[in-house]
C-alpha cells in the first residue's frame, strides 16, 4: 500500500490516540501507586492496545470473505498499518516500558518481529510494484509462469526442429501447452493438426488423440485425391526435381539448444544461469552466430529472444518474492503472538492479586 | 431407395451436410411442385438456381441442424401434398426417360435403366403410402391433424441451473461426500427462449413443434449465426434445405410474406407481447381486441425505426432481426434547441442564404421550404414577428430536408466531396468513419450528415448539435422477442433512444457484397407494431389494467431513478485520443477496468475476490493485458458504448442488465459466437464440470443410436457484480486502491461526470 494522502486521516487519529494516551500514562506513572500492568489504568492500556491488535489481526480473517460488505479491504488494511502500530505504544504504557517476565520477553520479541516485518514490507510496496512495472514489461502474474515458459519451451523447440530436424528430448511439459499454443495461433485447422505438429517436433512424440477414436467421417468424393490425368503425370516427370538445400550445420544448433537454452527456458531454471545477464546470453548468442551458418541466424535470434523474455521472468519472481517475502515473517509470528498473548493473560489472572 | 445422387453441387459443398443415401437433388420442374413456391405471386425462375436447393428425407431421430453449430442454410419442411406432388413429377420424368425421351435431369441421368425401373416402383410405393397418409389428415380432426402435421422438432439441450462448484470446507465435503440432485429448473416459471424457427421454445419443455410446411433456420442462413437449436425429425418427413439467394426470393416475395405473418400471428404473437410487463394482466378479449390492431411492419437494414425525441405513438416488439439501440443519436431540430435562440435571426439567416452557398444547399432547402412556406418567411424576415405556429411549420420542413433519403448528387457522391464542403474539422471527424461512397451511407448517417449541413450553412441561428448532445453510445442490440418503447407509450414520454434496423456484417449487403445471381439483398428486420391508441383504449375501459399499469409504472420511475447518470460530452477530448487509446479500444469503456501498477503489489486479491462472488467459481478477470500508461487493462468485460458480443446470440441469452452491465442467461448454449466477437476477449467460455446432456425425452427421441453434441461450456462475463451493494468486488476487495472502474473518457480525460435526467434504455430489459 503506497502511503501518500488518503492515509492524513488516520495519521490524524492515530497521533491524537498516541497524544491522548500518553497523557494519561503521564497521569497515571506519575500518581502515588507507580505502573503495574494489573492495576485499572494498566488493564485500560491492555484492554485497548490488544482490541487494536485483534484489529489488525482480522485482517487476514477479512481476506477469507472478500464478498462480504464489511468496509473496503482500504479502509481494513490501513486501519491494519496505523492500529497496528498505535497498539505498540498502548501496550508499553500497559507495561510500564518493563520487560516483564520471560513470556513477556516472548511477547516483546515477537512484537518487534512483526512490527519490523511489517514496516519493511511496507517500504518495499512503496518501491518494487514501481520498479516491476518499468524492469518488467512482458509481466504476466506470477501463477502463469509455468505456464509461460511451457509455451516458451514449446514454441523454441517447434523453431529449432523446423531449422535442425527432430528433438531427441522429453516433451512432457511442453506438451502440456501445445494445444493451446497452436490454437492461439491458429495453426490448428483440423483435430489431426496437433499430433502432426507435435510428431514433426519430437523424436518419441505422445499419441495425443488415441487411435481408435472412431471411424473418420467420410470425405466427398470430389475431394478424394485422384490418379493424375497421364496430361498431368507427363507434366510432372517432366518437371526438373528441386535443388537439393546445402548440408547446414544443424547438429551444433541442436546441441546448443538441448543443452544450454532449452534448461533456461524451463519453468525449474535458475535466475544464476549465464543467459539470464544480458552481456553473457548476448557474448553466447555472438559466439553462435560465429560459429553457426548465416541461414541460422534467424533461428538464433528468435532464441535469443525468448531468453530475454525468460530472464525477464526471472527478474519477476525475484521482485516478487522481495515483494511478499516479508510475509513469511510477519503471519507465521502474529500467530505465535496470539498464543503467547493467551498464555501471558492465563498467567497473569493467576498470578496478580487483584487490587483495585 | 436407390441412391440417386452422390455429390452435393458446389455452391452447397461447403456448408450443407453431405448427401446421404436418402437425399436428392431437384430438377427445377419439381421444384415447382412444392407449395411454398407454387404459392408466390412471382413464381421463381429455378434455372437461376441450379444446386442451391436439395431435398432430404428425414427418417425418425434424424438429427437436421444442431444447436451452437454454424449453419448456412434453411430448411422448408415440404407438407404431405408437396411430397406427393415431386413424386407423381419423377414418375412421369421417369416413363418418359423409359420410352427413349431424352430428359435433363440432375440425379436419373446417371442411372441405368434397370436402375430407374426399380426406383420408380418404389416412388410408387411410396405415394401410395403418403397418399394413405393425407387421406388420413383429410378425415382427422383439426387437433388429431395437428398432430400428424408435427414432423419434426427444435430441442435445446440446455441446463436452467446456474453452475456452482463448492470452495472451501463445503465444496471438500461436497467433493468427498457428493450432493443431493435438486431440480432447480422446476421451481423456474417458464419463459420463452427465441430461436430460429417459426415459434419460440418453452423453457421447461425445452422443445417446440415443428409442422409440414413451416420454414426454419432463416436467421442462420441470412447472418451466419450459429444454429439456435437442435432439429430432429419426430416422423418421417422431406426438407428442402436452401442457400440464402432461395430464402431472399421467398423473402421478397408479398403472398409468401402473407403466409409467414399468418404463422407467426397464430403461434407465436402473443407469446411475444404477454412477455412485456404492461400486457400481461389483459384478458383474452382485451387481447382479442389488441391483436386486431397490430401490425406487422418491416425495415430495411439501416433504416432508422425510430428517433430520440419523438413521440412515442407505439411500441415496436421485434419479430425477427437486430435493432440497434442508440442513445443521443438524434438528427431532428426540436423546438427545445431552440430555447435561448433568436427565431427572428433563423428567418433572417434563412432568407438571406448565400444562393452560392456550397453545393447548392440554398437550392435544396428553398425545395424542401416550399413556395408557401418560403414567402411568409421573406415577410417575417423582415418585420422581425415571431409565432409559434409558422415555428412548427418551419421544423417540420428543416426536418423534412433532413430526413429526405440519401445526399443529392451536387452534394457529392464520395465522402471526400461533401467533405470539401465545409472545412469544418469536426465536420471531417464525424465523415471519417463513414463509407467512402455516399450511396452507401445508412439512412443514420445521412440524416446525421444533413443536419450537419443545415447547421453548417445557417450558421450562428442553428444550433449546434454537439452542444447538447452526449457520445453517441449504445445501449442494446435487441432480438427476437424483445421491444422498445414499452415505458414512453405509458408514461406518454418521447422516445429516449435512436433504434436503428441492425445490417448485420455477415449479410454481406453493408459492403455490397456482389452476387451474380440476385445482387445485393439487404436484411430485414421485422417488427411488430402496438399502437399506443389501441392500448390506451384497453386501459380507459378496464379498471384491472389500468391498475396493474399504473403497478408497473410505479415500479419503473423508482428503477429510472436509480440509473439517471449521463455522461457530460467534452468534444474536445475526442481530439485527445492518442491513437494508443484508440488501438486498444479505451473509449468504449463506460466500466473500464484498471489496475494502477505503481500501486499494485500483484496479490491476487482482485481475482480472489471475483472467484468468490461467482458461484460457478469461475474468474472473470484476468491480470493480463496491454498497458496504458501506468494502468494494466485487464482481460475482463469493460460495458462497452458499442456491446457488438450481443449482436446476433442465436437464443437471445445475453443481454445487458438493469446498470446496463452484460448479462449471459443460463439459457446460454456455449456456442462461443459473444465470446468470439467480443474484441478484447473479456468473455470467457467456463467448461462444465458436468456436461448438459439431453433430457430424458429428447434421448428417447433421438433413439438409441442418435447422438447430439453435448453441451460443455457455458459463456461468462463480468457482471459488474450488479448483485452485490458496493460495486464491483474486485475494486472493493483491493486492499492497495490499485484496482479502480472507471468510464475511460472521463478518468483519463479529465472530463466531468454529472448527473442528468432520466435517460434509460428504451428497451424491454
Amino acid at each position: 500500500m503506497i502511503l501518500d494522502r488518503s492515509h492524513r486521516q488516520w495519521l490524524l487519529v492515530s497521533g491524537i490516540l498516541l497524544g491522548l494516551g500518553t497523557v494519561c500514562y503521564l497521569w497515571y506513572a506519575s500518581g502515588p501507586a507507580g505502573v503495574s500492568g494489573g492495576s485499572l489504568p494498566g488493564l485500560i492500556f491492555a484492554i485497548v492496545g490488544t482490541s487494536m491488535m485483534i484489529f489488525a489481526g482480522l485482517l487476514s480473517a477479512r481476506r477469507q470473505v472478500p464478498t462480504w460488505r464489511i468496509g473496503s479491504a482500504q479502509f481494513w488494511l490501513k486501519g491494519h498499518i496505523w492500529l497496528g502500530l498505535l497498539s505498540v505504544a498502548f501496550i508499553l504504557f500497559h507495561a510500564g516500558f518493563r520487560w516483564g517476565g520471560p513470556v513477556e520477553i516472548g511477547l516483546w520479541l515477537s512484537t518487534a518481529v512483526i512490527v519490523l516485518s511489517g514496516v519493511v514490507g511496507l517500504g518495499l510496496q512503496q518501491v518494487l510494484p514501481r520498479l516491476l512495472t518499468t524492469r518488467v514489461p512482458r509481466e504476466t502474474f506470477i501463477d502463469q509462469l509455468p505456464y509461460q515458459c511451457a509455451s516458451m519451451q514449446f514454441l523454441a523447440d517447434k523453431i529449432v526442429s523446423e531449422a535442425a530436424g527432430k528433438l531427441d528430448t522429453s516433451a512432457r511439459r511442453a506438451i502440456g501447452v501445445a494445444e493451446d499454443v497452436c490454437r492461439q495461433r491458429k495453426w490448428l485447422k483440423r483435430e489431426s493438426d496437433l499430433q502432426k505438429i507435435v510428431s514433426a517436433i519430437y523424436e518419441n512424440p505422445p499419441q495425443l488423440v488415441p487411435e481408435d477414436s472412431g471411424p473418420a467421417k467420410p470425405k466427398p468424393a470430389a475431394r478424394k485425391p485422384g490418379t493424375p490425368s497421364p496430361l498431368l503425370a507427363a507434366q510432372l516427370a517432366a518437371k526438373p526435381a528441386a535443388p537439393e538445400r546445402p548440408v547446414i550445420r544443424t547438429e551444433e544448433l541442436k546441441t546448443f539448444y538441448l543443452k544450454t537454452v532449452r534448461p533456461f527456458l524451463a519453468n525449474s531454471s535458475r535466475g544464476n544461469s549465464p543467459l539470464a545477464q544480458a552481456d553473457r546470453r548476448r557474448a553466447a548468442f555472438e559466439q553462435m552466430r560465429v560459429d553457426l551458418p548465416s541461414e541460422l541466424h534467424g533461428v538464433l535470434d528468435q532464441l535469443e529472444q525468448f531468453c530475454y523474455e525468460r530472464s525477464q521472468l526471472h527478474r519477476l519472481r525475484t521482485i516478487h518474492r522481495w515483494l511478499h517475502g516479508w510475509q513469511y515473517l510477519h503471519v507465521p509470528v502474529s500467530a505465535s503472538l496470539l498464543v503467547l498473548f493467551i498464555i501471558h493473560v492465563v498467567i497473569s489472572l493467576r498470578v496478580v492479586p487483584w487490587e483495585w | 431407395m436407390a441412391k440417386a445422387a452422390a455429390m452435393l453441387p458446389p455452391d452447397l459443398t461447403e456448408i450443407a451436410e453431405q448427401l446421404s443415401e436418402d437425399d436428392q437433388l431437384l430438377s427445377s420442374g419439381e421444384l415447382e411442385q412444392i407449395s411454398l413456391f407454387a404459392e408466390l405471386k412471382k413464381a421463381p425462375s429455378f434455372d437461376r438456381f441450379p444446386g442451391f436447393t436439395v431435398l432430404r428425407r428425414c427418417r425418425p431421430g434424424r438429427v437436421i441442424c444442431e444447436q451452437g453449430e454454424a449453419g448456412a442454410t434453411a430448411f422448408a419442411i415440404l407438407t404431405s401434398e408437396d411430397v406427393v406432388s415431386i413424386r407423381r413429377c419423377q414418375l412421369e420424368i421417369l416413363e418418359r426417360m423409359a420410352s427413349g425421351e431424352l430428359l435433363e435431369h440432375p440425379a436419373y441421368e446417371q442411372l441405368s435403366q434397370g436402375e430407374r425401373t426399380v426406383l420408380a416402383a418404389e416412388i410408387e410405393a411410396e405415394v401410395s403410402e403418403i397418399e394413405e397418409r393425407c387421406r388420413e389428415m383429410e378425415s382427422a380432426d383439426e387437433s388429431t391433424r395437428r398432430q400428424l402435421e408435427q414432423v419434426a422438432s427444435a430441442q435445446l439441450v440446455v441446463s436452467l441451473a446456474p453452475t456452482r462448484r463448492g470452495r472451501g470446507i463445503s465444496g471438500w465435503l461436497k467433493r468427498v461426500f457428493g450432493t443431493r440432485s435438486t431440480s432447480v429448473e422446476s421451481d423456474e416459471p417458464s419463459r420463452m427462449i427465441p430461436v430460429d424457427g417459426p415459434s419460440d421454445i418453452d423453457s421447461n419443455l425445452k422443445q417446440a413443434p415443428l409442422y409440414e410446411g413451416e420454414l426454419f433456420g432463416e436467421m442462420s442462413c441470412l447472418n451466419r449465426s450459429p444454429r439456435s437449436a437442435t432439429v430432429v425429425a419426430t416422423r418421417d418427413c422431406y426438407l428442402l434445405e436452401m442457400l440464402r439467394n432461395v430464402v431472399d426470393t421467398l423473402h421478397s416475395d408479398p403472398r409468401y410474406k402473407e403466409r409467414m405473418d399468418a404463422v407467426y400471428r397464430e403461434r407465436v404473437l402473443e407469446g411475444h407481447v404477454r412477455r412485456l410487463s404492461v400486457f400481461q394482466s389483459f384478458d383474452d378479449a382485451e387481447f382479442a381486441r389488441l391483436e386486431g390492431q397490430i401490425e406487422l411492419v418491416e425495415f430495411t437494414s439501416g433504416d432508422v425505426i425510430c428517433e430520440e425525441f419523438d413521440r412515442s405513438d407505439c411500441i415496436y416488439l421485434i419479430r425477427n432481426g437486430v435493432v440497434k439501440v442508440i442513445a443521443h443519436a438524434w438528427t431532428r431540430l426540436r423546438e427545445v434547441e431552440f430555447q435561448d435562440r433568436d427565431w427572428s435571426a433563423v428567418y433572417s439567416e434563412l432568407v438571406s442564404l448565400d444562393p452560392d452557398a456550397p453545393g447548392g444547399l440554398a437550392g435544396l432547402l428553398s425545395e424542401s421550404l416550399g413556395e408557401e412556406l418560403q414567402g411568409e418567411l421573406t415577410g417575417r424576415a423582415e418585420s422581425g414577428e415571431v409565432s409559434d405556429d409558422f415555428n412548427g411549420r418551419l421544423l417540420e420542413a428543416l426536418n423534412g430536408f433532413i430526413c429526405t433519403e440519401g445526399i443529392p448528387k451536387q452534394l457529392g457522391k464520395t465522402r471526400g466531396e461533401v467533405e470539401a464542403l465545409f472545412a469544418e474539422p469536426d465536420f471531417h471527424d464525424l465523415l471519417s468513419s463513414f463509407p467512402e461512397a455516399c450511396q452507401n451511407w445508412s439512412q443514420l448517417e445521412t440524416r446525421t450528415c444533413r443536419r450537419w449541413l443545415l447547421e453548417l450553412a445557417l450558421g450562428v441561428a442553428l444550433p449546434r448539435r454537439d452542444e447538447s448532445a452526449g457520445v453517441r453510445r449504445t445501449l442494446a442490440y435487441l432480438g427476437r422477442g424483445e421491444s422498445v418503447g414499452e415505458m414512453g407509450v405509458v408514461l406518454d414520454l418521447p422516445r429516449n433512444a435512436t433504434c436503428v434496423a441492425y445490417d448485420h456484417p455477415d449479410s454481406g449487403f453493408h459492403q455490397r457484397i456482389p452476387d451474380s445471381r440476385t445482387g445485393g439483398v439487404p436484411s430485414r428486420v421485422e417488427l411488430v407494431r402496438i399502437p399506443r391508441e389501441a392500448l390506451q383504449a384497453i386501459m380507459e375501459s378496464s379498471t384491472s389494467v389500468r391498475s396493474s399499469i399504473e403497478e408497473i409504472i410505479r415500479k419503473r420511475q423508482a428503477d429510472t431513478r436509480q440509473q439517471t447518470k449521463r455522461f457530460a460530452f467534452d468534444p474536445s477530448s475526442l481530439r485527445l485520443r492518442t491513437p494508443r487509446f484508440e488501438q486498444l479500444g479505451l473509449v468504449q469503456g463506460q466500466d473500464l477496468m484498471l489496475v494502477d501498477l505503481d500501486r499494485c503489489t500483484r496479490c491476487g486479491a482482485c481475482i480472489d475476490a471475483c472467484v468468490a462472488a461467482h458461484d460457478d467459481g469461475n474468474t472473470r478477470l484476468y491480470l493480463d493485458g496491454p498497458r496504458y500508461e501506468n494502468y494494466l487493462v485487464p482481460l475482463t468485460c469493460r460495458k462497452c458504448l458499442d456491446p457488438v458480443c450481443m449482436i446476433g446470440c442465436p437464443v437471445g441469452s445475453i443481454n445487458r442488465g438493469e446498470s446496463g452491465e452484460i448479462q449471459i442467461r443460463d439459457w446460454c448454449i456455449g456456442c462461443r459466437l459473444c465470446a468470439d466477437q467480443c474484441p478484447y476477449g473479456s468473455i470467457q467460455m467456463d467448461h462444465l464440470p458436468e456436461p448438459v446432456e439431453p433430457d430424458e425425452h429428447q434421448r428417447r427421441l433421438l433413439g438409441e443410436e442418435g447422438e447430439v453434441k453435448k453441451v460443455t461450456s457455458r459463456a461468462v462475463v463480468c457482471d459488474m457484480c450488479s448483485q452485490q451493494p458496493a460495486g464491483p468486488s474486485c475494486v472493493y476487495a483491493c486492499p492497495h486502491e490499485a484496482a479502480i472502474r472507471v468510464d475511460a473518457r472521463s478518468f483519463f480525460f479529465e472530463s466531468s461526470e454529472i448527473a442528468g435526467p432520466g435517460s434509460t434504455a428504451e428497451s424491454s430489459s
